[in-house]
């Protein structure tokens, strides 16, 4: 059975470039545009992994999401691979992913598609 | 006389009536050795027993002023200023009074120590304002005068230093009445000069305050500005991270497309379309490349042309003829109401095209086919007024209070119009605000949005 992977993004090209890399391998991908859009999914679709963007229309709303799925225990388990345009090490400082969510993994945008696929892969077999 | 001497803190005054008491013991040792040597000089001449009891009455008396100098410096009277002032009077007037006396019983006009008043006069003059300096020379002169004439008439025993002087000198009007008009002259031109000095400094000294009392009142204006700055840091730094994040997602986009392509994960087939949606991103970046660029060009208008009188009427034909197209496009009923003899303001050109192209495109991208956009010119007693009507999409309240800010667009606005810079109503809102206009938006969800501006007509 291929896994379920959940893209949260809002902009529309990059879940087609998920789309486009994850697809051909295997993986079936369905996505979401906003935070709270996102947690409907978890919820419904029950995915295998969730590829989620920092900054969608406010800040705080792909750490919002990641909060809320560590505070459900179904959802818990589920790994999070962060994503963000944001490079910049002096923002990295803006989101202490140690301190209150746990994310498994945190790419920086654009993300190249071997190295994309290689995370996936090695987040599904843990 | 408070006046003259409100410049004065009680600090300095306090200080030079405390000498004052210091130097007395000054004086009571110093007239107690000369009056040994005068002794000694002059056998038999000076009433000793007099002079003895008047340097001790002298010393009581400055024993009480003492105690009560230690006195005054303890209460905290609100008076105390006028209680330092009197005090001064009391002990110059007393010190006047005691040289007269001890000169009487020491030979008169013949004792050279009269030229002490001057000590006392220029004491006053530093201490008092003017006038009072003038009235201790006065009675200086009044009392020194007094007895030495009563001395002359012999209405006043005279003590004779013999030896000393001939008493044909002291015996003689003429002297008597020269020497009196010198010193009486004497003592007036010191006061004069003494208080003009003294009353400079006493001005500078007001001056000095003043300016450190300002000092402190612009160092809290500058602890407020830096607290502004500080805000306005932050808010930069705020901007600067939404441009960061703004510039690097489209770059994002098109970077793993075209790396999909390359790498070879987009079919033959599908290629094209990919093509083009990085073609549209690339797009999207140029016309926020050039809206940042508008922006900062707004805000540093030193580089700008010199505004000039433009026909706002006439700007607006131009960009409807425009717009007309588009709404045709979109099937909507478009209409411009320009009212006549609408006067011109004084602006650049280019900012009040932009200005009604943003609004106008706005309001046609935001509303469904079918709808209508009205477009009016008018005016008011001071400002040109234009106003921007369509029954598009509309904002909540909490929507409208972001609006005019950098790069905030409304879910609604997205989901209708994928492309757009979130920076079109802040580049209006900066052009109405520099030429000292404003703009104001009315709006229901889902009835639509009247956005007004007011630019202030030329003179």
């Amino acid at each position: 059975m291929s896994k379920k992977i959940l893209v949260v993004d809002d902009d529309p090209d990059f879940v087609e470039a998920m789309r486009l890399t994850l697809e051909p391998n295997g993986y079936q991908v369905i996505s979401a545009a906003n935070g709270d859009e996102g947690l409907a999914k978890v919820k419904t679709e029950q995915p295998d992994l969730v590829i989620l963007d920092v900054i969608m229309s406010s800040v705080l709303d792909g750490l919002q999401m990641s909060q809320r799925m560590q505070e459900n225990p179904q959802h818990k388990r589920i790994p999070i691979l962060m994503v963000t345009s944001i490079a910049n090490t002096d923002y990295a400082a803006l989101f202490p992913t140690d301190e209150y969510i746990s994310i498994d993994g945190f790419l920086s945008k654009p993300v190249a598609p071997d190295v994309l696929l290689k995370r996936i892969g090695e987040l599904l077999q843990r | 006389m408070t006046e003259q001497l409100s410049g004065f803190s009680h600090p300095s005054l306090k200080e030079r009536t405390d000498q004052l008491i210091e130097f007395r013991w000054l004086f009571i040792v110093g007239a107690l050795i000369v009056i040994s040597i005068g002794n000694l000089l002059f056998p038999d001449s000076l009433p000793m027993p007099v002079l003895l009891v008047i340097a001790a009455t002298l010393a009581i008396v400055n024993g009480l002023l003492f105690l009560y100098a230690r006195r005054l410096a303890l209460s905290k009277a609100e008076d105390q200023e006028s209680k330092y002032l009197r005090f001064a009077h009391l002990q110059i007037t007393l010190d006047i009074i005691v040289l007269t006396v001890l000169l009487h019983f020491t030979g008169g006009i013949e004792n050279p120590f009269y030229l002490l008043y001057i000590v006392y006069v220029t004491v006053a003059s530093i201490l008092l304002s003017r006038l009072y300096s003038f009235l201790y020379a006065a009675l200086s002169t009044m009392l020194f005068s007094g007895f030495v004439i009563a001395e002359y008439l012999q209405w006043l025993p005279h003590v004779h230093l013999a030896g000393f002087v001939s008493p044909q000198r002291y015996q003689r009007g003429l002297y008597v009445v020269v020497v009196l008009f010198v010193l009486g002259f004497t003592l007036f031109f010191c006061a004069y000069l003494i208080s003009s000095i003294a009353e400079i400094l006493r001005r500078r000294e007001k001056e000095l305050l003043e300016a450190n009392l300002s000092c402190e009142i612009r160092a809290g204006e500058l602890a407020k500005l830096n607290a502004r700055l500080a805000e306005l840091d932050k808010a930069r730094s705020q901007f600067i991270r939404l441009v960061t994040h703004e510039l690097r997602a489209p770059v994002a986009a098109i970077q793993s497309y075209l790396r999909l392509i390359l790498d070879g994960y987009v079919p033959p087939e599908k290629q094209r379309e990919i093509i083009e949606k990085s073609e549209r991103r690339a797009l999207e970046q140029l016309a926020l490349i050039s809206d940042l660029l508008e922006l900062a060009r707004l805000q540093d208008r030193r580089a700008e042309a010199e505004p000039e009188l433009v026909d706002v009427a006439e700007v607006l034909r131009g960009v409807t003829d425009l717009m007309q197209a588009r709404a045709e496009d979109k099937d909507l009923l478009f209409s411009v109401q320009i009212e006549p003899n609408v006067p011109s303001v004084r602006a650049t050109p280019e900012h009040i095209k932009q200005l009604w192209t943003n609004l106008i495109s706005n309001a046609i991208k935001y509303t469904e086919p079918g709808g209508i956009v009205v477009v009016s010119l008018s005016q008011n007693p001071n400002y040109v007024v234009g106003t921007v009507r369509d029954t598009g999409i509309g904002m909540t309240p909490e929507q409208m209070s972001h609006l005019f800010e950098e790069f905030y667009r409304t879910e609604e606005a997205k989901a209708m119009e994928r492309q757009g810079t979130g920076l079109g109503l802040a580049i209006v809102k900066r052009i109405v605000e520099s030429y000292g206009g404003r703009i104001w938006v009315e709006s229901e969800k889902g009835k639509g949005s009247k956005f007004s501006f007011a630019l202030p007509k030329a003179v």
